[in-house]
Order: C-alpha cells, then sequence, then structure tokens
C-alpha cells in the first residue's frame, strides 16, 4: 500500500536535494533515483517542501474519503486550528465550504489539544509540579522517538496526541459509529490514521482540501460573499469552540496552554521546534527509567515537559500548509485569532470534562485500540532490526576506498551528496542506500583523470577553444605540430598554454568560429607547412566549447603516391610486352600465310576450265 | 473465519482506468499483512460494465468508478466485517 509520502520514480532526477534535507537519511538512492525508504521515514515531509521536481508525492486520500462520505455514515471534519492561519479572511468560508463538500459537522482539533493541556496539568499537579514527558502532539516526533530512540519511548506523553484524543472524545460524545476526518497543515498525521484507524479514519492536509474544493467548484471568495449576504450560514463548532490551545500550531503556543504558561519564565517546561534540534535535544535526553517519575536526577532540566515539534516555527509552517506567508504573518495570525476567541466568546468555550481526563490519564493509548477495527497498515512501529546493522571501521575503511578517498586528507565532508561526512556517506553506501556515484569530488576526479590520460596518450594533436577562440586545454601532440617545439614538452607547459588565444598557433583558427553555429562538425583535409593532416571537428558543449583532432597523415600520403607511380609502371611494362608479343605474332602469321600460298600454288590442277572428256594424264606413273 | 473474494474487472477499459493500480495495491496490502490464507484475489475479462469502470467486487457488493487508492479501504472494512461474522 502507498505510504503519506512517496515517490514518483520517472520524475526523480538525481540531486539529492531529499538526501541533504532529509534528517534521518531514509532516502535510498538505486539508479540515480531516490525513494524514500518507508521503514525510516518520520514523515517530516522536508523531502516534499525541497524536490525541485515534484517527484516526492504525499498520498493523495481525497478519492478515499469521498467514499468514505459516501457510505452514509454520519462524518465529522476535524479540523487543525492552523486554519485560521492557513484561510486568513476565510475561515468562516472553509467552515461552511466543509459542509458543501458533505461533512455532517466540524469539530476543533484544539478540542483534543484542550484535553491534552488539562491532562498534562492534572499529572504535574499530582506529581510534584512536573511533568517530564514529551509531547506527542507532533506525530513526526513520535515517529522518530520510535524510530531512533526506541529507548525514549517511555518518556513520550502517556496520554495520545490531541488529535487521536479529540477523536476518541468525538466518539465518547457521539458514539462509535461516527467517521472523522482530520484536514491540516500535517502529512505525518496520515500515519495516525494509519496506525489508530478511527482516531482519525482519515487525514487531509490544506493542500488536498483546496484541490477538493477546487474539483468541486467551490470557491471560496464566492462562500465569503455569500456569507456576507446572509445566503451560506456558518456552522458553528461542535461540541463547542476550543479556547486558548488554538494556540498549539505556534512553537511554544502549546505550553502557553498549561499551567507553566502563565509563568513569564516558565520554568519546567521548554518548546523547542526544528527537527535538528529537536534531534539534538533527544540525543541528550536520559531514559525515563533512569530518572525515575516524578524526577529526581540532579540536572533539573530532564523533568521538563518538552514541547517538541519537527516543523520549524510549529505546525503553521507544516509542509501541508500552502506557501506564500511569512512564518511572522501566521505566527501573529494564530495569535490574533485565540486571542479573539479567549475574548468575544469566552462564555461558549470548551470545557474539559474531569472524568474524561481521568480516562485518558488512566488508560491512555490504550483508548484507542479497537478489537473490531483492524489496522490498516503495519504500524509503523520500531526501526527493522535489519536496518540497524553496525559495520566494523575496516568495513567503513574499505567503502571509503570504494568511494575514493584513500587518506583522511581525501575526506572533504562536503556534504555534496546529502550526508554530512564521508564517513556516513560510506556507512550509507554499505547499507545500500547510497551509490559511489553520488560522490562529486570522485566522479569530477576520475573524469579529470581520464581525460588527462586520454589527451596524453593519443597519438594525435588535440585542441579545445571556448567561444572567445581561447586555448582551453590541448595536449603535447597540438604543440608538436603548431607550436614549433621539437624537444619533448613537460605536462607544466601545457597548463601555461591555457588561456592563450589560439590565433598565436594555428593561422585557420576561423575555421573553428564556423564550427560553432554549424549543426554538424566536419572532417577536413589540410595541407599545413611540409605536412598533410587530416582535422576532425568535435563539440564538447554546445555554443561553448569546440575541440579538433589534428591527425598528422604525410607519411601515409607520401606511401601513397609512390604506391600509384609503381602500379603506372607495371601498366606501361605490361602495354610494352604485349605489344611486343602482338608484333611477333603478326610476323609469325604473315610468313604462314606466304608459305601455306605458295603450298596451294603446288598443288594446284592445271585446266581446271576444261570440257567434260578424258584427259591427258601427265604423271604417268602408272606402270 | 470467512475468507474474502475481491474480484477485479481486468477488461482493458478497467485496467487501464485504474484497476492495475488496484491490483498492485491489493497484492501490496495482502503481502505485507500476510493475508493470503484470508483474501481471494480473482480476476475477469471484461464484464461487460466498462461504461461504469473500473469495476471491483469485494465479497457480495460490486463497486463502479472505483478509484485505486480507495479499494484496500474497500477490503479492510470487508475484512473486519468477515472477522465480526
Amino acid at each position: 500500500m502507498v505510504y503519506p509520502i512517496y515517490t514518483e520514480l520517472t520524475q526523480c532526477r538525481d540531486c539529492y536535494k531529499c538526501v541533504r534535507s532529509c534528517p534521518v537519511k531514509a532516502i535510498q538512492v538505486k539508479d540515480g533515483s531516490a525513494v524514500v525508504i518507508k521503514d525510516r521515514c518520520v514523515f517530516c515531509g522536508h523531502c516534499v517542501d525541497v524536490c525541485p521536481n515534484h517527484a516526492k508525492k504525499v498520498r493523495d486520500d481525497i478519492a478515499r474519503v469521498q467514499m468514505f462520505l459516501r457510505g452514509g455514515k454520519r462524518v465529522l471534519c476535524s479540523i487543525a486550528p492552523s486554519y485560521a492561519a492557513e484561510f486568513a479572511g476565510q475561515g468562516d468560508a472553509v467552515l461552511a465550504a466543509l459542509m458543501r463538500l458533505g461533512f455532517s459537522g466540524v469539530s476543533e482539533t484544539a478540542i483534543g489539544a484542550a484535553l491534552v493541556s488539562a491532562s498534562v496539568d492534572l499529572y504535574a499537579k499530582r506529581n510534584g509540579g512536573v511533568c517530564p514527558w514529551i509531547s506527542t502532539a507532533c506525530p513526526s516526533v513520535v515517529e522518530l522517538v520510535r524510530k531512533y530512540y526506541p529507548q525514549l519511548v517511555g518518556n513520550l506523553s502517556h496520554v495520545p496526541s490531541p488529535l487521536q484524543c479529540h477523536c476518541a472524545y468525538l466518539r465518547e460524545l457521539y458514539g462509535e459509529d461516527i467517521g472523522i476526518v482530520f484536514v491540516g497543515p500535517c502529512i505525518a498525521k496520515k500515519v495516525e490514521a494509519d496506525t489508530t484507524p478511527g482516531f482519525p479514519d482519515f487525514a487531509l492536509t490544506f493542500g488536498e482540501l483546496r484541490q477538493w474544493l477546487e474539483r468541486e467548484g467551490v470557491f471560496l471568495d464566492e462562500m465569503v460573499d455569500g456569507i456576507e449576504a446572509g445566503k451560506i450560514s456558518v456552522p458553528d463548532f461542535v461540541p463547542a469552540p476550543a479556547g486558548k490551545t488554538t494556540l498549539y500550531p505556534v512553537e511554544g503556543g502549546m505550553i502557553a496552554s498549561l499551567m507553566w504558561g502563565e509563568d513569564a519564565f516558565q520554568d519546567h517546561a521548554v518548546a523547542i521546534s526544528g527537527v535538528d534540534q529537536v534531534i539534538d535535544v533527544l540525543d541528550e535526553l536520559p531514559r525515563q527509567e533512569v530518572r525515575g517519575e516524578g524526577g529526581t536526577l540532579e540536572m533539573d532540566v530532564y523533568n521538563d515537559f518538552l514541547e517538541l515539534l519537527n516543523c520549524e516555527g510549529g505546525c503553521v509552517n507544516g509542509p501541508g500548509a500552502s506557501k506564500g506567508r511569512s512564518p511572522a504573518a501566521k505566527k501573529s495570525l494564530s495569535a490574533r485569532y485565540t486571542k479573539t476567541r479567549i475574548t468575544a466568546q469566552a462564555d461558549k468555550l470548551f470545557v474539559p470534562p474531569a472524568q474524561f481526563l481521568d480516562k485518558l490519564l488512566d488508560k491512555g493509548y490504550d483508548l484507542l485500540v479497537r478489537g473490531d477495527r483492524r489496522s490498516e497498515y503495519p504500524p509503523t512501529g520500531f526501526l527493522p532490526a535489519e536496518l540497524k546493522a553496525k559495520f566494523s571501521d575496516a568495513q567503513i575503511d574499505q567503502a571509503l576506498k570504494d568511494l575514493g578517498k584513500v587518506s583522511k586528507a581525501d575526506e572533504l565532508n562536503c556534504g555534496g551528496c546529502g550526508y554530512n561526512t564521508c564517513r556516513d556517506m560510506a556507512v550509507a553506501y554499505l547499507e545500500g542506500m547510497a551509490e559511489p556515484e553520488m560522490c562529486v569530488t570522485k566522479m569530477r576526479k576520475e573524469a579529470q583523470s581520464k581525460i588527462d590520460v586520454l589527451l596524453r596518450t593519443i597519438p594525435m594533436g588535440v585542441v579545445m577553444v571556448d567561444e572567445d577562440l581561447k586555448i582551453v586545454d590541448c595536449n603535447v601532440g597540438f604543440l608538436h605540430l603548431f607550436g614549433d617545439i621539437d624537444y619533448s614538452i613537460e605536462s607544466e607547459i601545457i597548463n601555461l598554454i591555457s588561456g592563450l588565444p589560439l590565433e598565436r598557433f594555428v593561422p585557420f583558427y576561423e575555421q573553428f568560429r564556423e564550427q560553432f553555429h554549424t549543426s554538424k562538425p566536419g572532417q577536413y583535409r589540410l595541407h599545413y607547412q611540409d605536412k598533410f593532416l587530416r582535422v576532425t571537428f568535435f563539440v564538447v558543449e554546445k555554443q561553448r566549447l569546440v575541440g579538433a583532432i589534428f591527425e598528422d597523415i604525410t607519411s601515409p600520403t607520401v606511401r601513397r603516391e609512390t604506391v600509384v607511380k609503381k602500379a603506372e609502371d607495371v601498366i606501361q611494362k605490361s602495354l610494352e610486352t604485349v605489344q611486343q608479343i602482338a608484333s611477333l605474332l603478326g610476323e609469325n602469321a604473315a610468313e604462314t600465310e606466304i608459305m601455306l600460298n605458295s603450298l596451294i600454288d603446288a598443288f594446284k590442277v592445271p585446266g581446271t576450265d576444261s570440257e567434260d572428256g578424258f584427259l591427258p594424264d601427265e604423271q604417268q606413273d602408272l606402270t | 473465519m470467512e475468507k474474502v473474494t475481491v474480484e477485479l474487472c481486468m477488461g482493458s477499459s478497467c485496467f487501464a482506468r485504474g484497476n492495475s493500480q488496484a491490483l498492485a495495491n491489493l497484492e501490496n496490502y495482502i503481502s505485507e499483512n500476510n493475508l493470503e490464507d484470508r483474501v481471494d484475489l480473482v480476476g475477469h475479462l471484461c464484464l461487460g460494465a466498462c461504461s461504469k469502470g473500473p469495476n471491483i467486487k469485494v465479497g457480495d457488493v460490486s463497486y463502479s468508478g472505483v478509484d485505486p487508492n480507495c479499494v484496500v479501504d474497500l477490503l479492510v472494512e470487508a475484512l473486519n466485517k468477515a472477522a465480526t461474522k
């Protein structure tokens, strides 16, 4: 099945930008194409954001939700509070539009946040004023902890995420048979829909919602007008509007809604956003068991409640939100929205029921387990053992050699391949996650040495020039032909030549200029000084670099002329012979003819013209 | 536990309009969750309902115009039903 983030292979064109941006290096490069490995992925969405070819896709769940709505269930929309920043000025229109799409009602995910905040406060009150948990509001942080810091799973909040709590609460209010679809700025929320089906049933991004509205022909501007004209009604939030937890999508917003939020110094609660900083925090955090419930370690900071959000600045800047509004604007919009809310509608706000809080703290994640509901996808729990392979130093050194890093000095740690260090890259190469071709230094070095060797060993003159007809590169053969230098040329001199104008070496340099404009580079024969040369032009880079190969064909030319001469001699000789034979034959024939004629005369019978009758026999020898 | 039979129309119209992807999605899901002994996949040549395609039948229920992204949901629903029977 398709996971929340996947790769469109045909669109990927090896730039490694995704590898570079991936905080956990969950991207495998195979045959030049980058593929997200789901078992390693924390679904932060960075790769989706940075991919210049849009080859990283977010699973489109619109069709699934549409089918779900057609199923006839009562389906509620759990809308993330960041909608205030996403649809500034169109907030009411979005709510009305959701009803038009077929939802039975709209509820705020911030209700779930209110439940979580109240639970954390309650827990802290019961535990000496501290609650040393990692917030589970960010599903990407939860994935990060599960896959890469399994020892810290015990540190995760004992109550589920705000969205999951929201769903559990709605189901308690309206019955098990309802459906819940989340709409928000987050890609990773799709994982919650996958791993705890029903909590929620589906998760859409704001981007998907916009797409869906467009497809259905629902325009928010028109909705705004309709609402102002009183033609379209705006649904009230069910069961009630949430309070200050609508600030959750901004870094620090969660803590602001907790009991520590009232204190300007906020001791015992720390908000950190941005995945790199989150990783730094997790790297240092001791296990819950080491610390013990309530916290007793000397370093008190570990007893703090940690609000960790993988998106910098909080959910408002999530990958499922639209671009084009600054983080400052989004933060400000969220803050104003929350402030208007708690001042204007103070009497209507949602108050977490005490008995449900007890249930949350008591049962925690067990609230989400349903015997009758199959998990739709294998829960993306821990990193599979085969992905945690360890390699010996010898193996890594060998891998570094394969990558062309023979000595420590070769390890540039440039990050061009996407990995921070050459060593990281070598490990990824051993794991089959990376290919040697990803190392730009290696490839460039290889290409350079290939061309160097080729130029040095080829028994011809080679020169390459740029569009200003300045020499970019040439070889010794070229200098032998045109440089009037007989002694063997050291390679250093060649380096001095690059940059010099071609006309200083060849008189026919204008011929090169034409090559920049012809579609097909040609081959010519050239008589230069006392030599015959075959010139083959070639284009290195269109309109930028043209080269020529000069092949000395002087000696073969001379040899050919000799052959032609000899052949002509042979023809002449044989002609003479034939003529001699012919004349002898003629003489012979004439002599024979004379002799035969005399014979004929000798045997001739006289008087052949006489009449019939007896004739006298002149040769009377009948004795 | 009852087996669930999923019948897919593999006629050229349904195949081209999404059932090839639907089949791939189902096969992936079944193998990832080791459901080989709970699901039967059956392919058909054209069922004569091309205009309404892609067509698919899960258990006793026929569906038309199915988006390939949805087939796993249909299967999961049928499996849940079969499990509670």
